[in-house]
């Protein structure tokens, strides 16, 4: 998943929250900006301190037909969904 | 107040979770009251156990779903009961499912759309495919599998390749690509490999699961005959262009549209003095430096025009290319644009050839072409000038004869004998220089003749003459006016070489040649003549080409003096050679074959021994008739004269016939407009075989005049001549004819 400059990044910070569920929070999200993820004109910043999520969350956002990348930062994770390349 | 108790008891109860109050509340007047507290209090726990099933079943049925998705479950502080309504987590899920299903969907259609496509590339690629299971079964193959290796077979699916394309068993032990996939793990391919006729190119690709094991290989054979033939054709076709380019003699220069070299052979290389490999890719101006007037012009002139207008150019000459090393030649050169079948131009050939040598070539035979107009020229007036001569020295020697020694008028004749003797020499000079003819050689005192022809030249000069030539010097066989010219020459040449004067050493010595000297002369008696000189001598680089025609350091010297000389002792069986050491002076050294025989100290010439005789006489020179038939007359003989070889012939056949048989036959070579001495001597011979024939011409260098018997004749008396040499040849004729008679 390429960081492409015409995609509109919405973000959703959930650090310090353990309910409700993070990865219900992101599927939440997912579902509902499913339009502008599936055309590739959104893409989805989750951030969290959750380790469990950087699982739980890349794995539903593939199911779905999305992509995720993790990265790591000093105090925290930020996954970014979007369409896969080859889909765009 | 029992009121308020009922109300603390059942608040109590409430929160400690009972379903019922105390016994005693039961009784009384509040006990209608606590039955119906009690059957709420029940109701109220059921409520709320039904409560907690409903929260556990709804997050049992999220984790399910969760599990579902492939996710782990939830733990409970991730979702209060609170959030569990408000979120509506099932509802996320179930949307996420939607999307989930959706997904999969659009993904079947793909594979769908993939699957066919691969099926259409199985079927249309350009060459045969199999797939084999992890057994190395076949489970699939192509329709130009079929077709190329097992048109008759039925049963493809389940076999081994080897069954069906190496037709054995069991997989081959060697030359297997399977073993070689199986060993390395990787795709793999070999090529060519050899198959009945043909050759093919085989590609395994394995296809792995998971954990890496390989569970299927796809084979690919492809059928490449056609391009390893063409490739081996080719690759030939190189080496034939490339084994003919070097050979030839031309160099070649292949460009590309701007004019850099691609490609130069040999030759090329030769002549640019550029290697191919710095050549490549450098400007053709900067290695083909070329200079033409016309039509060529300037190297990127003409470059441009071969490009622009396409049109070749053929054997342009008169261009001159300068080397890489300075060094200046004489090209032809031919271009071409290089084409393709559809015309269009890739670059440029160009070939070129030295024509230096070729050049010189030119020159020289324009040289010698008109050295021969001259000869010929030279020739046929040394021939009228020796009729001269022997009309002058025969009545000069005839009236001689007729007077005392000591008559006043004897020594004028003398004198007037030595002039026309001078004359004579001179002719044979022109001789020489016309012909260069086969020597007419004589026994000859060498010491007279070398004398006599160094002090010649040397008239007038201030050069001095030293002689070292002792007088028991062994005689020769030569011709006197050719050896007279080479050694003429070479004093000549000498004293060119000290204009300011100087001592001019003209050294001859016997020589016994029977050890190798190192000289290229058979072994034998010699004389050794040199001439040396005190100029300042011939520089190395010039002494090896001084022999050579047209070779000369002197601006109006035609650079044969030295060349006749060389050519002249050659025909004499001797050697001429040249040794300097500037500034000490040249030394040129003469070795000539000696004569075994004695010189008869007594001129022969003065003594007559036959004096009688009918002689023929055949010229066609009235002048020279009259002094012979002076001289012959004066000495006793009868003549007869004619004027061409049919009246001899004639003549001689009647005198035959009548049996008056002429002595003797002086047959002029040459006869204007007539039959001359060649074919009169051959017809005179058919009608007498025993004749006695003396040929004449003023022509020394005729073959016939050298090789006179082979013709018929038994004497040759060269013009001009004198009357003791005329009578010595005409009694020694007789005397021949009588003694074989």
């Amino acid at each position: 998943m390429s960081n492409d400059p015409q995609s509109r990044i919405i973000q959703v910070d959930m650090r310090g929250q353990v309910c409700p569920s993070t990865l219900l929070v992101a599927m939440d999200n997912l579902n509902r900006h499913g339009e502008g993820l599936q055309s590739g004109a959104l893409k989805l910043l989750i951030i969290t301190d959750n380790r469990e999520a950087l699982h739980t969350v890349p794995a539903t956002a593939e199911n779905m037909g999305y992509a995720a990348r993790i990265t790591k930062t000093t105090s925290h994770y930020e996954i970014l969904i979007g369409l896969p390349d080859q889909e765009r | 107040m029992p009121s308020e108790n009922l109300y603390e008891l059942t608040s109590l109860a409430i929160l400690e979770g009972r379903d019922s109050l105390p016994e005693q509340q039961l009784t009384g007047e509040t006990s209608p009251l606590a039955g119906l507290i009690n059957q709420l209090l029940r109701e109220n726990q059921t409520l709320r156990h039904d409560h907690q099933r409903a929260v556990e079943y709804i997050r049992a049925k999220i984790n399910q779903l969760l599990m579902v998705i492939g996710t782990v479950p939830l733990r409970a502080e991730e979702l209060t009961e609170e959030h569990l309504i408000d979120l509506d987590p099932l509802g996320i899920v179930a949307q996420s499912f939607a999307r989930i299903l959706e997904h999969s969907r659009e993904t079947n259609r793909k594979l769908a759309l993939a699957r066919d496509e691969i099926q259409a590339i199985f079927q249309s690629v350009g060459g045969s495919l199999l797939v084999l299971n992890e057994k190395q079964r076949i489970i699939s193959y192509n329709e130009n599998f079929r077709a190329s290796f097992c048109p008759d077979q039925e049963e493809i699916i389940g076999k081994g390749c080897h069954e069906i394309i190496c037709k054995r068993d069991s997989p081959p032990a060697d030359f297997c690509i399977l073993q070689k996939l199986q060993a390395t793990g990787r795709g793999c391919t070999m090529s060519p490999w050899p198959f009945a006729d043909r050759y093919l190119r085989v590609v395994a690709t394995p296809i792995k699961d998971n954990a890496g094991a390989i569970i299927q290989t796809v084979l690919l054979y492809v059928d490449i005959t056609e391009l390893i033939e063409t490739r081996s054709a080719l690759s030939a076709e190189k080496e034939r262009l490339a084994t003919t380019l070097e050979s030839i003699a031309e160099g070649v220069i292949a460009t590309d549209t701007e004019g850099r070299v691609t490609m130069l052979n040999r030759v090329a290389e030769k002549l640019t003095g550029w290697e191919a490999r710095q050549a490549i890719g450098k400007s053709i101006c900067e290695v083909l430096q070329i200079e033409n007037q016309e039509p060529l012009g300037s190297c990127g002139d003409f470059f441009q025009d071969l490009l622009q207008s396409q049109i070749p150019v053929e054997r342009v000459e008169n261009t001159n290319l300068t080397a890489l090393d300075g060094s200046a030649l004489s090209i032809y050169l031919s271009a071409a644009p290089i084409r393709q079948p559809d015309q269009s131009v890739t670059g440029a050939i160009i070939v070129f050839r030295d024509i230096s040598g070729e050049q010189r070539i030119k020159e020289e035979l324009a040289k010698a072409a008109k050295l021969e107009s001259i000869g010929l020229f030279a020739g046929g007036i040394a021939h009228d000038f020796n009729n001269l001569l022997t009309a002058i020295l025969g009545n000069v020697s005839l009236a001689r004869a007729q007077l005392s020694p000591d008559h006043a008028v004897f020594q004028l004749l003398n004198e007037t004998e030595k002039s026309s003797n001078r004359a004579k020499g001179l002719t044979q000079q022109l001789l020489t220089f016309a012909r260069g003819g086969a020597p007419i050689t004589s026994l000859t005192s060498s010491r007279t003749l070398i004398i006599d022809s160094a002090r010649f030249p040397l008239s007038g000069t201030n050069v001095r003459l030293d002689f070292a030539v002792p007088d028991e010097l062994w005689p020769f066989e030569v011709d006197e006016g050719q050896i007279s010219q080479v050694l003429q020459n070479l004093v000549l040449n000498a004293s060119q070489a000290m204009p300011e004067g100087g001592l001019l050493r003209v050294a001859a010595a016997n020589l016994q040649l029977d050890a190798d000297p190192g000289l290229p002369l058979p072994f034998g008696r010699y004389l050794k003549i040199s001439v040396v000189d005190q100029g300042p001598g011939i520089p190395a680089e010039n002494l090896d080409r001084i022999f050579e025609p047209f070779y000369t350091t002197k601006s109006t010297g035609q650079g044969l003096g030295l060349a006749i000389c060389y050519s002249i002792i050659k025909k004499h069986r001797g050697l001429l050679t040249v040794e300097s050491s500037p500034p000490d002076g040249t030394a040129f050294h003469i070795y000539l074959p000696a004569s075994e025989q004695q010189l008869e100290v007594a001129e022969i010439t003065e003594t007559v021994e036959v004096k009688s005789g009918r002689i023929l006489v055949m010229d066609d020179d009235e002048m020279i008739l009259s002094v012979v038939r002076a001289m012959l007359e004066f000495s006793g003989y009868e003549v007869v004269e004619v004027e061409d070889g049919e009246t001899a012939i004639a003549v001689y056949k009647k005198a035959l016939e009548s049996g008056g048989r002429f002595d003797a036959v002086l047959i002029d070579l040459t006869i204007r407009g007539g039959l001359g001495g060649k074919e009169a001597i051959a017809r005179l011979r058919s009608l007498d075989p025993g004749i006695r024939a003396i040929v004449s011409s003023g022509y020394a260098s005729d073959p016939i005049m050298s090789d006179y018997r082979s013709y018929g004749f038994c004497g040759v008396i060269p013009k001009p001549y004198r009357a003791q040499e005329l009578t010595a040849t005409i009694s020694a004729a007789i005397r021949g004819g009588r003694e074989t008679a």
